[in-house]
């Protein structure tokens, strides 16, 4: 119980500061003309990946996963955030990679747009960035296979950034069977 | 509020209300053209005389003057008709219909646009005033009085009228109670029934759908809060338990204690201490006695807000449901439209349109109904000549059978008297398709190709028209219906008509479902979908046409097992602690569509509150969406209608198999049978494996207990007298032996003697049967006590 009360308020205090950031960073962005952008970082298995906050709706503490049988592998199951029901992904089974082991998938981030919405599991929220724009690579021979497809690039100290917008439009995400 | 807002609120309201005298005088007016009973006629002429008349005023309240207008001349015209002043034809029919046509299209029609129509309104208006005038320039009231003495003239003509009748009667009134008194003594009754209905409106408020939709909702959560609440309840009610054991202790502890004082000398110190257990010892009976009491009023308080919740909710839902009646309005010239573009004559029956239901059920059943009745027109019903070939009445009858069955639960009925759908054609079209084989469809049986047509592609006519033929048609209706919860069905009678089943629950967002769990996971299944749910035993199951099958109600039904059906991993079953091994199965669907399914457990009944599955599953096989415990978990919730058509031509796994297999070794008790006579031990060997034993034999004494010591077995039939080791002797050894010796040993002799007996209970058996009282239930008995 006491973990759990942590866990939640640990999360609200995130959703907090990606909101605070949020408002900074709009001012932000129209200053510096749009050099860096804000990102949520995390770990998933030894990884770090970092998405932009505007399609970002909330980060929760993941609870207990419902299975949904006749979904492809890369949905894990279904979540209950406040009484509406949310479909959670896990992005290495999307992304193919080979099984990493020993992860504690713990935290669910929901990403939003009026068409789609899915949260996404994370291992560890690392907490808000910012990322130069030119500081992203587009590619690394590391990163070949279906991945590249979702990134935007990799930055300098290897932080794998991922393009919410292919996210959230692409058709293998939308499951009608 | 200011008068634009007026204004726009007074829009709002006449278009409801237009919508509604709209549709009232369309299906009069089909009415009325159909009819030939004269008293019948009087009251449909009375109704759309008077729904002109209040549209005209309700258009002219808002300022749409073409409308008004148009009302104007139906309204006059209708009055000349009422007075019988002129006759009915088949053209004034017509006009009509296109002038309450032109009025429903200009209505629906943005304002920027409606200039466009307004010509063709006035080109109406100005045909339904030349109706008015006689051709043949007699002035009406003469014209009156020269029809009454026609003795040809159709009866029907002189229509009974309304009470707007009453107002000018003042004018004929000698010429008409002279001429027909029964008619105008009859009138009275009939008339001041109307006024009646009228006022019934006055009671009723209109409020706008969104409003009463969100009540609706909000009122649908508070399910969860009253789940909540008995959850709460039980931990209360686990608390106190737990507290109630502590108290218990504590009173043991003090008896105890008080004990131990008795033998320790008094000592102050002591006493002390006394005191302060005695005061913790109040403090709990305390703690006891408040958390009862609580635990009693919440229960109390929890069972009335439970009941108000329900009933609230039950009376919200009631303010959204409709008659059916309202959905129904539009058919009649619909179907008046459609069959005289394609040259047919159709007839429609309706039956229990007063019954009601959620208003969604009904506004997402408008589209499914329309394509069915269409497709009954066009491809069902045939042109009147081959109708009278085939020796049926010229005009084709399409049924519309609106039926409550439960409380919760409404079957709607299409069917036509058409030529039914031919199956072979349809066989053949699915082979065309790619959608089976050549040799798969020549087994099909008539019902697994009647639900081909539910596949996109099928169509069995051969002309796409513009009505219908695309094939995509069904399989959209079933979609649709799937929606609504709701199940379809299609029995079709070759050349004598199709009947489409819609079974629907009477609201939409809440049902009673059963949490049924497979694999390890908890799905819900709707009551309203469930026949039975029943235990089986693995030697109910039959085999038939490659299938399994099992008999429910003497009739069989195909088994499958939910976790195949659902491609979920199989888990070993799980243990049930009857004597026999049974699994529970529920079996699901309606009529010749019936499924039995086999799951792990049925858990419990409870309401259910529908959610989506979110914007990324759009639509996943078998889940028809998802519901949230009190709890907060997420129960999937599954699509029967899918589970079925999965199900049909499919048998239960060989994994499942597998599992109910060993599931039934697993609870079958093994015996060792020691007996040196062939002919006994295969007696028997025969009557215990009959009875279900695993059965293993042994030649003697020391066979047996060599057999004993490497297999488990969970009881010994031994006989007496037996070569290298007798009965007796084979006894002593099992009770000696550490692993053996709690095993239950039946010796069964021929020796009949109380020294052997003695003997025999002395050598430590359980049980000491006589062959010459041998008999089968004794032994069964005896095994079933000891094992």
């Amino acid at each position: 119980m006491k973990t759990e009360s942590a866990h939640a308020e640990s999360a609200n205090e995130k959703i907090l500061q990606i909101r605070a950031r949020k408002l900074a960073q709009s001012r932000a962005d129209e200053n510096k003309n749009g050099d860096t952008f804000s990102v949520v970082e995390f770990r998933i298995a030894h990884e770090t990946y970092a998405l932009r906050l505007q399609r970002i709706r909330i980060i929760h503490p993941l609870k207990e996963l419902t299975f949904i049988p006749g979904t492809p592998d890369f949905i894990k199951g279904v979540i209950n955030l406040r009484g509406e029901i949310i479909s959670v992904i896990d992005l290495k089974v999307f992304f193919d990679l080979p099984d990493q082991g020993n992860t504690r998938l713990s935290q669910v981030i929901i990403l939003t747009s009026d068409q789609m919405e899915f949260g996404i599991l994370a291992d560890e929220i690392l907490g808000v960035g910012e990322i130069l724009k030119n500081d992203i690579r587009a590619s690394l021979p590391t990163l070949t296979g279906i991945r590249a497809d979702y990134l935007k690039g990799v930055t300098s100290n290897g932080v794998v950034v991922l393009d919410d917008e292919k996210l959230l439009t692409d058709e293998k995400m939308c499951i009608n069977l | 509020m200011n008068n634009q807002d007026l204004h726009q609120q007074l829009l709002e309201a006449f278009k409801i209300e237009a919508e509604e005298r709209i549709a009232s005088m369309f299906s009069n007016l089909t009415d009325l053209e159909k009819s030939t009973d004269p008293e019948n006629r009087g009251k449909m002429l009375e109704i759309v005389y008077r729904e002109a008349h209040s549209l005209k005023g309700a258009a002219r309240s808002v300022n749409i003057i073409p409308v008004e207008t148009l009302c104007q001349e139906i309204e006059s015209l209708f009055s000349k008709l009422k007075d019988a002043a002129i006759d009915f034809t088949p053209d004034i029919f017509d006009t009509l219909h296109d002038s309450v046509g032109s009025i429903e299209t200009y209505l629906s029609t943005p304002e920027p646009q409606r200039e466009k129509l307004e010509k063709a309104i006035h080109d109406l208006a100005k045909k339904l005033s030349l109706y008015k005038q006689p051709e043949n320039g007699a002035a009406p009231q003469n014209r009156h009085i020269e029809e009454k003495e026609l003795p040809a003239a159709p009866q029907n003509i002189r229509a009974p009228d309304g009470p707007l009748r009453k107002k000018k009667s003042s004018a004929p009134p000698s010429e008409k109670a002279a001429s027909n008194p029964t008619a105008e003594e009859a009138q009275p009754n009939r008339f001041s029934q109307q006024p009646a209905a009228k006022t019934w409106l006055a009671d009723t408020v209109r409020i706008s759908t969104a409003k009463l939709d969100s009540l609706l909702l909000k009122t649908e959560e508070l399910i969860t809060l009253k789940q909540i609440l008995n959850q709460h309840l039980e931990q209360i009610q686990d608390t106190s338990r737990s507290i109630g054991k502590w108290r218990k202790l504590s009173e043991k502890s003090k008896k105890e204690l008080y004990e131990i004082r008795r033998q320790f000398h008094q000592s102050s110190l002591l006493d002390q201490f006394f005191d302060l257990y005695d005061m913790n010892h109040d403090q709990i009976n305390d703690t006891d006695n408040q958390l009862s009491e609580l635990s009693a009023s919440m229960t109390h308080s929890s069972r009335i807000l439970g009941g108000m919740v329900d009933d609230l909710l039950d009376e919200v839902k009631k303010t959204s449901l409709l008659p059916f009646s309202t959905l129904f309005a539009i058919l009649p010239r619909m179907i008046r439209d459609i069959s005289r573009d394609l040259g047919k004559d159709v007839d429609l029956e309706i039956s229990g349109g007063e019954i009601e239901i959620d208003k969604r059920i009904l506004e997402g059943l408008k589209d499914p109904l329309i394509h069915l009745i269409r497709n009954a027109i066009d491809h069902g019903i045939e042109p009147p000549d081959a109708r009278r070939l085939k020796q049926k009445p010229p005009w084709g009858k399409i049924r519309i059978t609106v039926f409550q069955p439960e409380s919760n639960k409404v079957e709607v009925t299409i069917s036509d008297d058409g030529k039914g759908i031919d199956l072979e054609t349809i066989r053949h079209k699915a082979v065309h398709a790619g959608l089976i084989s050549a040799s798969r469809a020549a087994e099909l049986s008539d019902e697994e190709t009647t639900a081909l047509i539910l596949q996109s592609g099928i169509s069995t006519s051969p002309l796409i028209t513009e009505i219908s033929g695309r094939g995509l048609g069904m399989a959209i209706v079933q979609e649709h219906i799937e929606n609504l919860s709701g199940l379809f069905l299609i029995s079709t009678d070759n050349g004598h008509g199709t009947a489409f089943k819609i079974e629907l629950p009477v609201s939409l967002s809440t049902f009673r479902g059963v949490i049924v769990s497979a694999s390890g996971h908890d799905f819900i299944l709707p009551v309203a979908h469930i026949e039975h749910t029943i235990q089986i035993e693995p030697g109910d199951i039959k085999s038939a046409e490659n299938k399994s099958v099992i008999s429910v109600n003497n009739r069989p039904v195909s088994l499958i097992s939910l976790s195949d059906i659902l491609g979920l991993p199989h888990q070993p079953l799980p243990d049930t602690n009857a004597k026999k091994f049974t699994m529970p199965v529920v079996v699901m669907g309606s009529g010749e569509k019936t499924i039995a399914c086999i799951v792990d457990h049925v858990i419990n009944e409870q309401e259910v509150l529908v959610k989506s599955l979110g914007k990324q599953l759009k639509r996943v096989p078998n889940i028809s969406g998802a519901t949230i415990l009190g709890n907060g978990r997420v129960v999937p919730i599954l699509n029967v209608n899918d589970l079925i058509s999965n199900a049909s031509g499919k048998s239960i796994s060989r994994a499942m198999e597998k599992k109910i297999d060993m599931k039934q070794k697993e609870r079958q008790k093994s015996l060792l049978i020691v007996e040196d006579s062939f002919t006994s031990r295969t007696l028997l060997k025969n009557i215990l494996e009959a009875s279900g034993y695993q059965i293993k034999t042994a030649i003697d004494g020391e066979d047996g207990f060599r057999q004993l010591r490497t297999q488990p077995f969970d009881g010994v039939i031994s006989d007496v007298e037996m070569p290298k080791m007798n009965g007796f002797e084979l006894t002593r050894k099992i009770r000696a032996n550490k692993q053996l010796s709690e095993k239950p040993v039946i010796l069964i002799t021929s020796l009949d003697s109380r020294e052997d007996r003695e003997r025999g209970v002395e050598a430590g058996a359980d049980a000491y049967i006589v062959k010459s009282k041998f008999d089968q239930s004794n032994l069964l008995e005896v095994l079933e006590r000891l094992l």
